[in-house]
């Protein structure tokens, strides 16, 4: 069979298959528990009626999602390059970047709020907070990650020290940079999602992904919650795809996580 | 027993005489090189990686550098290129200090190519380090590429490229900041045969063009003696000169001088001198050869 044929197949299928089996396990619960897990049908009707109101609370998330990450993305690329250029600022500076990641958000969200404000600022604080961690250690190990006789290279070349972070250090990282974006891009919907749920409520009236399941939840609307979770999960993967396609402009052409085309 | 003319032999460097010699290219003095005990392993009284050197190598010369592993072939150039300092000596190269100066290209083992860069851009790194104008940037480009016969791979990127043909963008890169000195650390090593030999033949004719001084480390004495004017077969521990050869080989040298029997015949002596000088091999040769040569084998 042809081989481009069945990379759409196989996906179409195994999505199929998934569908089916939702609905198998729906009919299979007790009907006094099928709650749990609403039919097909059921969460057509979720989507049905809530559709635009999850989509206008789908762009507030995304929009916050998209700042937070692209905050972190701008953020981490400038740290890593401080990092880079010396031991002693790298061991100096690391323990605090590590003590960024450990923050418990949900503990400090109510004091965030009190910092930044409500709704937009803190959820797009606390996305760059979830995200910047993976982006400046994935980045930072690229820049020091170099081929010794590049820079046997570039020191043989007399090179600067800004030559040889910008001209080699800085290009050798960008596979790393775009291994970290990845990784961010799947953590930011989710740290938004989760940001909006926990400082949402004081949004003054913008209703982000998070603020939706909370009032859903409080209303016991099931069908409606699995609706917002799968957006949520639409959101992540937008953003996963977008990314991997950038890096796709990027890379493609000289880096060997890429097929060598024929030109 | 082949005809020997005196043309025709390894003979020792000194044997030469000049008329009123140039001043040099590349001179070492009285050149040593130990690492303290703190970056090798071992007692501080460790012997030296190269015992004192005297060298002296004229301007267009074509030097060859044997030795078994260990002799300091790599330190030698490391010290020429700048990026170590010797312990005890001078170095100068083309009336400079190393690591002053524009005169001085480097290729490496391994071509050394930035990946992200196309072949084009590759060539310019080093013009782009020392802030050469555009104008003049692309003249040395294309004229280098069309050195090396690339020309019509300047928009490729380096994983597109053959192993022989990402070796000629790297020498297309060394070639492109106009060199005296052109220091070669095994540059066709991992080269299959066929194209190590090419690229011997097209780097003499380039050679005969330009005339750069070239200090060329191999392990290979076929590739030495095909190349070379000069063959400096250093001993190890401490790493010394025990064999300074002139090569009265004729240029140009071509497909046919592989066939010739005073090639072959020179390809033997220079490998049995080269056997005897690795510890490797049981006969051990004192530091006293250097200065006793053998004359020319019957």
């Amino acid at each position: 069979m042809n081989a481009r044929l069945l990379r759409w197949l196989l996906p179409l299928a195994l999505f199929a298959l998934l569908l089916a089996g939702w609905q198998a396990l729906h009919h299979s619960l007790a009907p006094s528990r099928r709650f749990l897990l609403p039919s097909l049908s059921q969460l057509a009707e979720a989507f049905r009626i809530h559709g635009p109101a999850l989509l206008v609370a789908a762009r507030h998330t995304a929009l916050a999602a998209l700042a937070g990450f692209a905050l972190a993305a701008a953020v981490a690329a400038l740290a890593s390059l401080l990092l880079a250029s010396s031991n002693l600022v790298r061991a100096t500076l690391y323990p605090y970047l590590m003590g960024l990641q450990m923050v418990p958000i949900i503990i400090i969200a109510p004091i965030l709020i009190l910092w930044v404000g409500p709704g937009a600022p803190s959820v797009i604080l606390v996305t760059f907070l979830i995200t910047f961690f993976p982006l400046v250690v994935n980045t930072t190990q690229g820049l020091l990650s170099v081929d010794r006789a590049h820079l046997d290279l570039f020191r043989m070349g007399r090179a600067a020290r800004w030559q040889e972070l910008l001209l080699l250090r800085a290009p050798a990282a960008l596979p790393y940079f775009f291994t970290g974006l990845r990784i961010a891009a799947i953590l930011a919907p989710i740290g938004a999602l989760t940001a909006d749920y926990l400082v949402g409520s004081s949004s003054g009236g913008r209703l982000g992904l998070g603020m939706s399941a909370l009032l859903f939840s409080a209303r016991n609307e099931i069908p409606a919650l699995y609706a917002t979770a799968l957006v949520g999960c639409v959101l992540g993967f937008a953003l996963v795809a977008a990314v991997s396609g950038i890096s796709w402009l990027v890379l493609h052409r000289w880096h060997d996580s890429y097929p060598l085309s024929d030109k | 027993m082949p005809v020997t003319s005196s043309s025709f032999a390894v003979s020792p460097a000194g044997a030469a005489t000049a008329p009123a010699p140039p001043p040099p290219a590349l001179r070492l003095e009285q050149v040593s090189k130990r690492f303290r005990s703190s970056d090798a392993p071992g007692p501080a009284s460790a012997p030296p990686v190269l015992a004192p050197l005297d060298l002296t190598i004229s301007p267009g010369e074509f030097v060859a550098v044997l030795g078994p592993s260990g002799c300091g072939k790599s330190t030698l150039l490391r010290l020429l290129s700048g990026l170590a300092e010797p312990s005890a000596g001078t170095i100068t190269i083309d009336g400079h200090p190393p690591g002053q100066g524009d005169d001085l290209a480097y290729v490496f083992q391994d071509a050394t190519l930035l990946p992200w860069l196309r072949v084009d851009a590759n060539v310019e790194t080093l013009l782009r380090l020392r802030r050469v104008p555009a104008a003049e940037r692309a003249r040395r480009r294309e004229a280098a590429l069309a050195l090396v016969g690339l020309a019509d791979r300047a928009r490729a990127y380096p994983r597109q490229l053959s192993g022989g043909q990402k070796m000629r963008v790297s020498l297309a890169r060394a070639l492109a900041t106009e060199p005296r000195v052109l220091l070669l650390d095994e540059p066709f090593g991992a080269l299959d045969e066929m194209t190590r030999d090419r690229l011997g033949e097209e780097l003499l004719a380039i050679h005969a063009r330009q005339r750069w001084t070239a200090l060329f480390v191999t392990h290979s004495v076929a590739e030495a003696v095909f190349l070379a004017t000069r063959i400096l077969v250093l001993a190890p521990r401490p790493g010394r000169i025990a064999h300074d050869l002139r090569v009265e080989l004729p240029y140009p040298r071509t497909h046919d001088t592989r066939r010739s029997a005073d090639y072959l015949r020179l390809v033997a002596e220079v490998s049995a001198r080269l056997r005897a000088v690795d510890p490797e091999s049981g006969t051990g040769v004192p530091p006293a050869a250097s200065s006793s040569a053998p004359s020319p084998a019957p």
